[in-house]
């Protein structure tokens, strides 16, 4: 008999630790080696099957994947704490970009308003601006690129901390 | 982009900072939390 942690859309969990000699996957019977000690965990993958090429999801015990699963959970909520911390951050750059924005195509109005006389030094202005516009808004743009690409993957793992599950395999 | 890219990722982020984050339909193989992490210390350091 063997279980495994089971994801809400039938895949499985598989979670690795370092060990003493080196970096492990948990398989059949690690756990109880594990149980004393406090093995940091390296890796949670998510595989189609619980056991694959590369790796044995199962547990000799139910209560070893409870377990193993009551500490996966932990780990990732409080790696996704970590990331609203860093969410905030980006909001806050966002700010100040968006302030940096509207302080240039001021500049610009203000440019296009004063006089044709000095066409050097309104092409030269004109120059200035458009790089930093341009900066402004490529930075805007890779903000944005992060915040959904992370965002996207956090409320995968929230959606899958969510649906656990041990299972007889 | 224009001042509509700002809002919108504030948007996103504010999504994600509520609790009342619903699930959307996301699906990854062979997902690894590690590369998550990975990629958040990235970001952490201002390398994404």
């Amino acid at each position: 008999m063997a279980f495994a942690i089971e994801t809400s859309d039938g895949r499985y969990l598989s979670i690795v630790r370092h060990l003493d000699y080196g970096k492990s996957k948990v398989a059949m019977g690690e756990r109880d080696r594990l149980r004393d000690s406090s093995r940091d965990i390296l890796d949670i993958r998510i595989q189609n099957d619980p056991i694959n090429k590369t790796n044995n999801a199962t547990y000799v015990s139910e209560e070893d994947a409870e377990l193993d699963m009551q500490d996966a959970i932990v780990y990732i909520r409080s790696t996704l704490n970590n990331f609203k911390q860093l969410l905030a951050e980006l909001e806050e750059e966002s700010s100040k970009l968006g302030g940096e924005e509207e302080s240039a195509l001021r500049s610009v109005g203000r440019l296009f308003k004063g006089s044709e006389d000095d066409r050097k030094g309104f092409m030269s202005r004109a120059g200035k601006l458009g790089k930093k516009l341009s900066r402004i808004r490529s930075a805007s743009s890779s903000n944005q690129f992060v915040a959904a690409t992370m965002l996207r993957r956090a409320r995968m793992w929230r959606k899958i901390i969510i649906g656990l599950s041990v299972v007889e395999v | 982009m224009s001042r509509i890219t700002v809002r919108q990722l504030k948007r996103l982020i504010k999504e994600a900072i509520s609790e009342q984050l619903e699930m959307a339909d996301v699906e990854e193989d062979d997902e690894s939390f590690a590369d998550f992490v990975s990629d958040l210390e990235e970001l952490e350091m201002g390398g994404l």
